[in-house]
């Protein structure tokens, strides 16, 4: 993925947790508790939405914008019963499904969703740092149907558990654990046709 | 049972898993991206917008009160059963007026809290 630093996120050690960041902005109308919370948040969620449109930056960032505004908007309505990074992946999320159904005109779980985002999605050239391995993974995710590549994203690069995927995505879990496995099993398919190596590699030293 | 089906899934599995790993570690820089979105955000506090309960309060109160004062005013006990048979008859009576004033109120009163609670 381009333009991500190796560097340590900066604001790892808080002073405030983000329930007292929160609770400032609602008792005192603090922006400048918010700005924390954007900043502390910021490298996450651009990062996700990147994976999740494909890598195409500036798109992700005006989704990760306009996700920080409704945030901010509707911040009353969060119940400190899930983490406030899970609350905002959800917000995020729903806010690339309306981006992409604006750019598409076309409904959610639409047949054609996986072939127009593919469409939508600059060709993946691999960097000269990038590894084959990551340009095959990034290939076999751009084969995987939208709701697919979101459990995946979720799951596994935002490091959420099945429950929370659920709640971001708003599908039962046991949807969440099929979408699992029907994406690896394609992914696997995918890594075998652009890469047999890999997978014999991989399944030896496993 | 070890088989190269289950191999290979654990194969996908490492190299998610790796990837994930090394993505999680990275950080994008900010590069007044923070600045950016507190520019955007709308001058509005959030502090002044009623909570739901408030607005159905309001609402609630505000035809009670209407409703008061038409049978208050109008000197009949038995308005809602006036106004309809009234409305039945196609006369216009101050009880038919009262009772759509009330209804129009209500009506515009909950569409406007619908909206601004969007």
């Amino acid at each position: 993925m381009p333009a991500r630093s190796a560097t340590t996120n900066p604001l790892t050690a808080h002073a405030f947790s983000d329930g007292d960041l929160i609770k400032r902005i609602l008792h005192k109308d603090d922006r400048h508790a918010f700005a924390k919370l954007v900043c502390r948040h910021q490298s996450a969620l651009r990062a996700s939405l990147r994976k999740m449109t494909g890598g195409q930056i500036e798109w992700a960032d005006d989704i990760a914008q306009e996700t920080f505004i409704l945030a901010w908007k509707n911040i009353k309505t969060f119940r400190f019963e899930a983490k406030f990074s899970t609350w905002l992946y959800r917000i995020a999320f729903n806010a690339w499904q309306s981006e992409v159904r604006k750019k598409h005109e076309v409904l959610w779980g639409d047949d054609k969703m996986p072939e127009l985002i593919e469409r939508l999605q600059p060709p993946v050239e691999p960097e000269s740092h990038q590894t084959g391995v990551r340009y095959d993974l990034e290939r076999a995710m751009a084969s995987l149907s939208v709701s697919e590549r979101a459990v995946i994203t979720q799951c596994y690069y935002n490091d959420l558990s099945h429950d929370e995927a659920a709640y971001v995505l708003s599908m039962p879990i046991g949807t969440v654990k099929t979408h699992i496995l029907k994406a690896k099993e394609k992914m696997r398919l995918s890594l075998n046709d652009y890469q047999p190596e890999l997978m014999d590699h991989q399944g030896v030293a496993a | 049972m070890t088989t190269p089906l289950n191999i290979a899934q654990d194969a996908i599995e490492k190299i998610l898993k790796t990837d994930a790993a090394e993505y999680q570690l990275a950080y994008i820089d900010d590069a007044h991206f923070t600045s950016r979105v507190m520019d955007a955000l709308p001058l509005v506090s959030t502090q002044n917008s009623l909570s739901p309960k408030k607005r159905f309060a309001i609402i609630v109160g505000m035809t009670s009160i209407a409703a008061l004062f038409a049978t208050t005013f109008l000197s009949s006990s038995n308005l809602l059963i006036d106004a309809c048979m009234d409305v039945a008859t196609y006369t216009i009576t101050p009880a038919v007026v009262a009772l759509s004033t009330i209804l129009i109120m209500a009506i515009v009163v909950s569409v406007s809290a619908s909206m601004s609670n969007r």
